[in-house]
């Protein structure tokens, strides 16, 4: 009895050819001197030579043209999304340009104008204040553009002014915005990348990001920078995420870049 | 030949090129199709099972990096989808006890024609209504491994269990649909020669 107890963890393991050689010498010396066994055996192979075949299986009517319209409905309103997103980065890069210049105008004047070399300074020594309220000026411009309008879905996620996103010293404030105020895309400086959207994650979200190398990383956040293409699947893969999230209702243009900031 | 087409389709597809990824539904509908009916209560919940895990796939082709196989991955995509039509519709089966009337599934008789093969017919539409009556644990394990023909570590992967889990739930969703071939005449009584039958290898 107890033989063949033993030989009984085996024998599913033989029929699916997963033995060691071995292993399936001894189930094989079994099988000829055990009837039962070689019943079940013998049972199991005809199970799977009358097993159902997947290339008989017949399909709904034009499942595949059913499955290809989906992906198709589903891309056309992004699309549009897209097209209408793009005049609006347009917009905000001319925004962008016309703050960078009254920025550095405006440097002389705060550094007492003593210094020949003031503009200069403005985009060295005084660069990372001065991308600070760059960013902090652009959006509260583009703020005031949209007071009013509806919110949109991303009311956790936040525009973080240039400190803490261009992860060198870790030590600006954090939130400047709130997506929820500004429905248009975000044009936004850091360490001379400009992101159009910025997406928070709890920590959670790391594992996500597995697949990815974090652009920048400081005692409190990782950053990450996506394509849109890239943006748009982690959005599809946080829809099914355990933790709660809001998402945005298309990054736009595929020639964006998306920031992507994970707490710790 | 056609791992080399897949692979050039799935890199396609990856970089947006629908005509590409429709190929690839094209090449697994029905192995996708094969597993949703059969873990789906009716055609309508296996055929939206099915079209979600092609959707799931698109969606996600932009992460795929090629860690599973791409079938590995879609049948995962597959099992997921079928899990969440069932548990959305409220009628996940798992705690459910089925009796014969829920195993009757109105899918297509998969009858074939030629008279030599009326026996092996029956045996296999006797196969259907076992598998349709085991636990969905046990009848995912089997579909996967004798439909599919996917290893024991294929399985696991896909379904995310432990090696172990996996031949524990093919050695019992075996045994039980011998028994119930065995109970339907199926089969012939297995030989009681040996005292060794009734204890280990049942």
């Amino acid at each position: 009895m107890k033989y063949c107890e033993n030989f009984a963890a085996l024998l599913d393991p033989f029929i699916d050819g997963e033995l060691s050689p071995e292993e399936l010498a001894r189930v094989q010396a079994h099988l000829d001197e055990c009837p039962a066994c070689r019943s079940y055996v013998d049972d199991a192979l005809a199970i799977r030579a009358a097993f159902p075949d997947a290339e008989e299986t017949e399909l709904p009517e034009r499942f595949a043209e059913n499955v290809m319209a989906r992906i198709q409905a589903e891309a056309a309103p992004r699309a549009a999304v897209q097209k209408q997103r793009s005049r609006s980065w347009l917009k905000a890069l001319v925004s962008l340009a016309a703050c960078c210049a009254i920025v550095l105008l405006a440097a002389p004047m705060f550094s007492g104008g003593s210094k020949a070399e003031a503009p200069a300074a403005a985009a060295s020594t005084a660069a990372a204040p001065a991308e600070r309220a760059m960013g902090f000026a652009c959006t509260e411009g583009e703020a005031g553009e949209s007071a009013g309008e509806p919110q949109e879905n991303l009311a956790s996620s936040k525009l973080y002014d240039a400190a803490p996103a261009s992860g060198v010293d870790g030590g600006g404030e954090p939130a400047v915005k709130d997506f929820s105020q500004d429905p248009e895309p975000y044009a936004y400086a850091v360490s001379e990348t400009v992101y159009t959207a910025i997406l928070n994650l709890p920590s959670e979200g790391v594992e996500l990001m597995a697949a990815y190398t974090p652009v920048s990383e400081n005692d409190t956040v990782m950053q990450y920078e996506l394509t849109a293409q890239e943006a748009d699947a982690l959005l599809v893969q946080l829809e099914t995420a355990s933790f709660s999230y809001q998402s945005e209702d298309g990054i736009a243009p595929t020639t964006d870049l998306v920031l992507v900031v994970v707490s710790k | 030949m056609m791992e080399q087409q897949e692979q050039k389709w799935i890199a396609a597809a990856q970089k947006g090129d629908q005509s590409a990824f429709e190929q690839l539904v094209r090449l697994y509908e029905k192995r996708v199709y094969a597993l949703t009916s059969r873990m789906c209560r009716n055609p309508a919940d296996a055929e939206e099972a099915a079209q979600e895990a092609f959707l799931a796939v698109w969606q996600g082709l932009p992460f795929f990096r090629g860690d599973s196989s791409f079938s590995t991955w879609l049948y995962r995509l597959a099992s997921n989808a079928c899990v969440d039509v069932l548990r959305r519709e409220g009628r996940h089966q798992s705690a459910v006890s089925l009796d014969n009337e829920d195993a009757a599934i109105d899918f297509p008789d998969h009858a074939l024609s030629p008279h030599d093969e009326v026996e092996r017919s029956e045996l296999r539409r006797q196969i259907e209504e076992g598998l349709a009556a085991l636990p969905p644990d046990y009848r995912q394990v089997l579909i996967l491994r004798e439909l599919h023909q996917r290893s024991y570590d294929e399985i696991a992967d896909i379904l995310s269990l432990d090696l172990g889990t996996v031949k524990s739930r093919i050695n019992r969703g075996r045994k039980r649909l011998r028994k119930i071939l065995l109970e339907s005449g199926n089969f012939s009584v297995p030989p009681a020669s040996k005292e060794t039958e009734k204890e280990g290898c049942k």
